[in-house]
């Protein structure tokens, strides 16, 4: 049987050309001092370097990696003095934010406010700005929802959060890759990404941003420096101990080259090209719901009613080779508002490789269980 | 039939979801042998025939024919017992 891959917001797959090869060259080449100023052709050097300049990062060193977006989240939150303190998020975050935030409140007694999600899937910028004020000790939102897909005006929250001196971090594990970003121009603090998604590099890479002072999650071995007893002060070898992940970030360098050639524009024309595509033929489908309105990400939800929502995703791929993702998709807050909680939607998202033929089959497929069920 | 059970998750409601996993691909006797247990409901236009069988309080299978997986969705109180009474009857098929 034939797949249909729509669960590009979870994994991007395929993989552009160039990076399964520059995996390979990575895993064949003699393992050299990696990142660790070794000279020649460090692919995390290089990777530092182009993913930098992608996300609008001047300094290179500001840059750390990580296994991912989820690693990327913790490091922030565990790493900023906010014991006992007054946090901010977004009903429409996910569990990578929710999670640290809700056990730094357990543990500390900080304070957690988070903000609603509107009926439509946005979360109003208006409603954001209010509940932050000078008491806040770090907002943390997600750019772009993993459900319906609603991206947030970083740019301009950005703006409140500086003239208030409170520290931003921004989850872009959907966006980073999808949309342009300039962290430094939008005044960003802290930007947590992932690598496996739009930026079509390999599972367990990702990164974070650095804007301010951070304790480390973990101390260790740099391979330079070695005769101190303490973590160098120094980024990004204060925030990276432990050797890095080197054929993950050649991977992920030749992702972001790939993009760099293509145009993240001209990509995400043709991704949301191929959503509306499917918004527009699922809405035609007796029965099927689309969840929320229309965002700036190739990404949305849907329901049909009457059918279970796990056995939609079962029999959608088991039955019929197409592959979405079922469920809360890690945001369970954001359910609560769509009134898709407990258990939740279907989420599709094509990527660029998808065709439109392939989404006339996912329609196909969708059509018949909706009229057979 | 062989079958190893592998526990999924225990959901916040109280069921308990787990994977069945056969020794052989399931097909349309196969189906038809577990249907007894509840209701069945066979949709066998899809390009691939998925079934579900219901036994309503008790416990959920939903499978696919060709696949060697059945998930099981039990309900409440009574796992072990229906467990057990899923497991009898997928074992004796093809004897």
């Amino acid at each position: 049987m034939r797949s249909i891959y729509l669960n590009n917001a979870a994994t991007s797959f395929p993989k552009p050309p160039g990076v399964l090869e520059a995996l390979g060259a990575a895993l064949a080449a003699l393992p050299g001092s990696l990142g660790r100023g070794g000279g020649g052709d460090d692919p995390v050097r290089r990777c530092r370097g182009r993913v930098s300049r992608f996300l609008g990062v001047g300094d290179p060193a500001r840059l750390i990696f990580t296994s991912g977006a989820t690693e990327s989240l913790n490091l922030v939150v565990r790493g900023l003095p906010l014991a006992g303190r007054r946090l901010v998020t977004t009903a429409a975050d996910h569990n990578s934010v929710l999670r640290p935030l809700h056990r730094l409140r357990d543990e500390t007694g900080a304070t957690l406010e988070i903000v609603p999600v509107e009926s439509s899937g946005l979360v109003s910028l208006e409603t954001l700005r209010a509940a932050i004020n000078a008491d806040t000790a770090l907002v943390a939102v997600i750019h772009g929802s993993n459900v319906t897909g609603h991206v947030l005006d970083i740019a301009e929250l950005a703006r409140h959060t500086r003239a208030l001196g409170v520290p931003l971090l921004v989850d872009a594990a959907q966006t980073a890759g999808a949309l342009p970003i300039d962290v430094d121009a939008w005044g960003i603090d802290y930007l947590a990404f992932t690598g496996h998604k739009s930026m079509f590099g390999t599972q367990g890479t990702g990164g974070l941003v650095v804007g301010g002072p951070l304790a480390p999650l973990k101390v260790g071995g740099t391979g330079v420096l070695s005769q101190s007893l303490t973590q160098p002060e120094e980024l990004p070898l204060r925030l990276e101990a432990g050797t890095p992940n080197g054929p993950g970030l050649a991977a992920l360098d030749a992702g972001v080259s790939w993009i760099e050639g293509e145009g993240t524009d001209a990509l995400h024309r043709r991704k949301m090209e191929l959503a509306e595509q499917l918004r527009r033929g699922l809405a035609a489908i007796d029965r099927v719901r689309l969840i929320g309105e229309p965002g700036e990400l190739p990404v949305f939800s849907f329901v049909v009613d009457g059918v279970p929502v796990d056995e939609l995703g079962q029999v959608l791929e088991e039955s019929f080779g197409v592959h979405t993702r079922a469920g809360l998709h890690c945001a369970p807050l954001i359910h609560d508002a769509l009134g898709t909680a407990p258990f939740g939607s279907i989420r599709v998202s094509p990527s660029a490789f998808t065709t439109a033929a392939e989404i006339e089959v996912a329609l196909s497929a969708v059509d018949a269980v909706a009229r057979s069920w | 039939m062989q079958v190893e059970v592998v526990h999924i998750h225990d959901c916040l409601d109280g069921t308990v979801i787990k994977e069945l996993v056969l020794d052989r691909e399931m097909c349309g006797g196969f189906v038809a042998h577990v249907g007894v247990l509840g209701e069945l409901r066979h949709f066998t236009e899809y390009e691939r025939p998925f079934f579900r069988v219901e036994r309503p309080g008790a416990f959920v299978l939903k499978g696919t024919q060709g696949r060697r997986g059945v998930r099981a969705v039990f309900h409440g109180d009574g796992l072990e017992t229906n467990l057990a009474i899923v497991l009898a009857r997928i074992r004796v098929w093809g004897r």
